[in-house]
């Protein structure tokens, strides 16, 4: 009957035995703690606990009045606990957060770890994330920047092709499509004399409508009239950029109407009509920033090798603002009856069927496809990366919460519910990200500096313009790639510590289940990410070190520079003198040991290749080669080790028998195996004697083509003449000491003529395979990084093992095992989640390694010694790491061990 | 234990409310408190001390909570509430005037109160 009346006002019938339960527990806690006490003050065991009886008092009296103010306190309490669950479950969230603080203060080590593990791996997606914001995603710097979009011809083998000024003409007329479309054409490097000097200046040639669509108000004067970009043939006029104006004319507000002037084909002058506003480089983001714009229609009178075929505008951009409320789909679909025609005029024929709009956002299509590979690379390192911070994060967590499952299970045995719990520890983690997400984008700061200094230059000197730095959409990323990692490391400890059943924990006092094995788990996967970022990097590291040494010259004594009288519209003449005179006076400077020079030098080679044909007999061109144009001296300047014959020297000149020097790959094309020195060979119709052979040029990416090489002497002129030369120095000591001198020397023989380059042979070797640099420093980091985590998750577990099985372990040591064979043992267990873990990591890098294929030089894919070296080094790390907290095992005292509780 | 003195009901309220002032405890601990303060000379039976925890924690004076102690024994640990606070205070105020009156009657020094 009464138990029906419960039942049917659903009070709990529970609580008065609960309470009564709870009282005896607190009596008998209280005659424990005072016998021990008696104890200890020296009374027998047995007296104590009298003692302590008799101290309490009148038990039975005690007993009910006790029990009967807790009944009166619990029904109290009952109601008040409904409402209070209620509340706590939705204000109780400032209480955990506090909970969350006290408890990361009280415990530094393991916040420190955490916070370092997680903004190590932040600083590294958000550096990623950053270059892939400035490289795709980042909008141009306009108002209403979504409106803006760039109109393309897809090829058929996928290239994106421009439309040209001609096609952007036709676009211009779709009025019902774009508000405006300007025709672009960035970054083109030109000699342009301002005041008296040449310099090498960065020019972009625009139509009228580009200035004002990016909405910009000149910072002085005006900016083109629609006539002065589209009529050839009206006065050529120029707008300059803020800084150039602020370098050059110091800025002078009466620089409009001034003139300046480009130096080739033929000096052209231009009238200064406006300043560009301060801050605005142009948008050849990932190429370089414009210090100067130049009407389209003076491309092709300033361009070189154009036609009126293909003039010089052919390949302009059509930068186009599409109207209000016109999507992109609705503009493309509206292009489709004007693609034909389209197509004709920009690539000649009508093959092109659906010009394609695209987003104007980040670099240029083009650049975008160059450096998607390193794109994709930093991605996957990054998320790489944060999955490995995630595994350790959450065996850092498992770690923990095994050492509070008392606390934990005792809150649940108090009735404490399991979602408050586990809402609680989700706090602390929640917390902890936030943390480390600072310190993740703090270091991305500088992380990102690092990043940028690889674009800094290229391998011609010219500085690239790409902006990598925190913005609004970068914050949104490092937030939610903290949260997100939260989850993944917060989430899975908490339900592990919450399947635990309290009564086992307390009983045992440790919670047994599967969450040793998880942990081991966790570190195998660390460790097979790890070795797939270790046996990366040392795939590329293999590969820089081909770059610097498969070349077979020292790259680290050797000053480069080059000179320019042709921009100078110098004459052969003057410019022989001019050439031969820097070379006089740069080998007098003090340090200088030798001076060489050729048309194009050092890694350059590859870039600028003369094609000429030759053979062994007149007419006979069937050998298709790269040609090169150097002086006396410049090989050993190189320390380029002839293989047989001799180099040029000062008597090979014009009217002196021609000579050629050929690589040993040209050698064997041509002569088979025999020795080629004092053999003809025949090019452009003349025959040349071949006086020397040098060793194959080896600097090639693995899946570039290469071509033979031939040489010819600087001063012979046989093909046409020289005019621009570039320079090797081989100096004592550091070169870039002597960069200065070198240009203030050349300068004051002639100040005229424009001195670019300026660098030394390793930073030209850098600039010119910056992927391949920059993709080998990354994956070297990481990779370190990785294994640094690794190590530490591993040493973390050992530890956590000893420690629990410290009695374990006491106990077989006093039962007489080896303490040798238990230190064994657990390094055995850790080293069977390292080979696991290796095996599949190698497994993993071998298949994805084609994934680097376009950066390895001299180096197979699946070259066995790089998965060697990076499977020995994580192996001997993972040894040490288990080594260290196992030899502490098995020096463990029994006697000690046994007393543990 | 030759001078022990007895506590009066009320009294004995007010000590453990001012012994949990200065942080959370667990019974014993409350005892110890005390009998450390008093240099051992408070008669008092353990479980009066119970009493008066359980007593307290009716009136909402303290709350407490089930922890685990330093040498790992289950127990209940009992703190003060903001309530308890203020009864604490005022207790306190009312206890000491109370107290220099009688002392100053008792040494004859102030004629009237």
């Amino acid at each position: 009957m009464r138990r029906r009346f419960r039942r049917l006002f659903r009070h709990p019938p529970l609580r008065r035995a609960q309470l009564e339960r709870e009282l005896d527990d607190e009596i008998a806690s209280h005659l424990a703690a005072r016998a021990e006490q008696l104890e200890r003050l020296g009374m027998a065991p047995a007296d104590a606990h009298v003692e302590a009886l008799r101290r309490f008092g009148d038990i039975a009296t005690v007993y009910t009045h006790l029990s009967k103010t807790a009944m009166h306190r619990g029904k109290r309490m009952h109601a008040r606990e409904r409402s209070e669950r209620i509340r706590t479950m939705t204000t109780g969230f400032s209480h955990d957060v506090r909970i969350a603080a006290r408890t990361v203060r009280l415990h530094p080590t393991f916040a420190v770890a955490v916070v370092a593990t997680l903004g190590l791996a932040l600083a590294a997606a958000v550096t990623a994330f950053s270059f892939l914001d400035a490289m795709f995603l980042r909008p141009l710097p306009a108002p209403h920047a979504e409106q803006l979009v760039h109109v393309y011809l897809p090829r058929r083998d996928g290239r994106l092709t421009p439309v040209g000024s001609a096609g952007t003409a036709m676009l211009r007329d779709r009025r019902d499509l774009f508000e405006s479309v300007a025709a672009e054409k960035c970054c083109w490097v030109k000699f342009v004399r301002e005041r008296g000097s040449l310099e090498q200046r960065y020019a972009a040639f625009v139509s009228s409508e580009f200035f004002p669509m990016l909405g910009l108000t000149p910072r002085l004067g005006r900016f083109f009239a629609p006539e002065e970009t589209s009529k050839p043939g009206t006065e050529p006029v120029v707008v300059i950029g803020y800084t150039l104006w602020q370098r050059v004319f110091a800025g002078d507000p009466h620089v409009i109407g001034e003139h300046i002037a480009t130096s080739t084909p033929a000096w052209h002058d231009f009238t200064i009509i406006g300043v560009a506003p301060e801050g605005f480089d142009g948008i050849g983001i990932g190429s370089m920033r414009s210090e100067i714009w130049l009407p389209t229609t003076m491309a092709s009178s300033v361009g070189i090798g154009c036609t009126p075929a293909i003039p010089c505008d052919h390949d302009a951009d059509a930068l186009a603002r599409l109207k209000a409320g016109v999507t992109i789909q609705r503009a493309e679909a509206g292009l489709a009856n004007l693609a034909a025609e389209l197509s004709r005029v920009a690539i000649g024929d009508d093959s092109v069927r659906h010009p394609v709009l695209v987003r104007a956002s980040g670099a240029s299509v083009d650049t975008q496809r160059q450096y998607s590979p390193l794109a994709r690379l930093l991605g996957a390192i990054a998320a790489l990366l944060l999955v490995i911070a995630c595994a350790n994060l959450s065996g850092l967590l498992i770690v923990r919460n095994a050492a509070r499952s008392r606390e934990i299970a005792l809150r649940l045995a108090l009735g404490a519910q399991r979602l408050r719990i586990a809402r609680q520890l989700l706090v602390e983690s929640v917390l902890l990200a936030l943390l480390g997400g600072a310190v993740g984008v703090a270091l991305s700061l500088w992380t990102s500096r690092e990043l940028m200094s690889f674009f800094i230059s290229d391998s011609e000197g010219f500085e690239t313009y790409l902006h990598i730095g925190l913005d609004a959409r970068i914050l949104w990323f490092a937030l939610g790639a903290s949260l997100a990692s939260t989850l993944i490391f917060g989430l899975l400890p908490a339900f592990v510590g919450m399947r635990a059943e309290p009564a086992d924990v307390l009983k045992s006092g440790t919670a047994r289940s599967g969450r040793t094995r998880a942990r081991f788990e966790l570190i195998a996967v660390q460790v097979a990410l790890t070795s797939v970022l270790l046996s990366g990097a040392v795939l590329l590291a293999r590969s820089v070190g081909h770059l610097l040494h498969a070349q077979r010259f020292d790259v680290e004594h050797v000053a480069l520079f080059r000179v320019r009288p042709a921009a100078a519209q110098y004459d052969t003449l003057r410019s022989a003198q001019f050439v031969r005179a820097v070379a006089e006076r740069v080998d007098a400077l003090p340090g200088v040991e030798q001076v060489g020079f050729a048309r194009s030098s050092g890694f350059t080679w590859g870039t600028s290749p003369v094609d000429v044909g030759v053979g062994t007999s007149v007419g006979d061109s069937a050998q298709r080669t790269d040609a090169h144009f150097v002086s006396p001296g410049f090989f050993a300047t190189l320390s380029i080790a002839m293989r047989s014959g001799r180099e040029f020297s000062t008597s090979d000149i014009g009217g002196a028998p021609l000579v050629a020097i050929i690589d040993e790959m040209l050698e064997r094309k041509l002569f088979g195996s025999g020795d080629a020195i004092g053999k003809t060979l025949y090019a452009a119709g003349k025959v040349f004697r071949i006086v020397g052979v040098v060793p194959d040029y080896r600097v090639r990416v693995a899946n570039e083509s290469r071509s033979p090489m031939v040489f010819f002497a600087f001063w012979q002129n046989a093909l046409g003449a020289e005019r621009d030369a570039r320079f090797a120095v081989r100096v004592h000591g550091d070169p870039s000491r002597l960069l200065g001198t070198i240009r203030e020397t050349v300068r004051a023989i002639d100040g005229r003529v424009p001195v670019a380059e300026v660098m030394t042979l390793s930073h030209q070797v850098d600039a010119r395979y910056p992927q391949i640099r920059l993709g080998q420093n990354v994956l070297l980091v990481s990779g370190g990084l990785a294994l640094v985590l690794s190590a530490i998750g591993l040493y973390g577990m050992i530890a956590f093992v000893v420690t629990r099985r410290t009695r374990d372990i006491g106990l077989r040591i006093a039962l007489g095992a080896l303490p040798i064979r238990v230190a064994g043992q657990l390094v055995a267990s850790g080293m069977r989640a390292t080979a696991t873990g290796v095996g599949a990591g190698l497994f993993a890098a071998w298949s994805l390694s084609h994934f680097l294929r376009t950066w390895l030089v001299g180096v197979a894919p699946h070259d066995t010694m790089a998965y060697a070296v990076a499977a020995l080094a994580i192996i001997v790390t993972a040894l040490v790491a288990c080594a260290i907290p196992a030899t502490r095992a098995a020096a463990i005292d029994p006697a000690v061990a046994l007393r543990v509780e | 234990m030759s001078d022990a003195m007895p506590v009066l009901k009320g009294n004995l309220d007010m000590l453990v409310l001012r012994t949990l002032s200065s942080g959370e405890m667990h019974g014993f601990e409350v005892l110890e408190w005390l009998e450390q303060r008093s240099a051992g000379r408070l008669d008092i039976d353990d479980s009066a001390i119970y009493q008066a925890l359980h007593r307290l924690e009716a009136r909402e004076l303290i709350a407490a909570e089930w922890g685990v102690s330093d040498k790992n024994r289950r127990v209940r640990y009992y703190r003060l509430t903001a309530q308890g606070r203020a009864q604490l205070r005022s207790d306190t105020a009312r206890w000491t005037s109370y107290a220099d009156l009688v002392l100053g009657i008792m040494r004859g020094s102030g004629s009237r109160a």
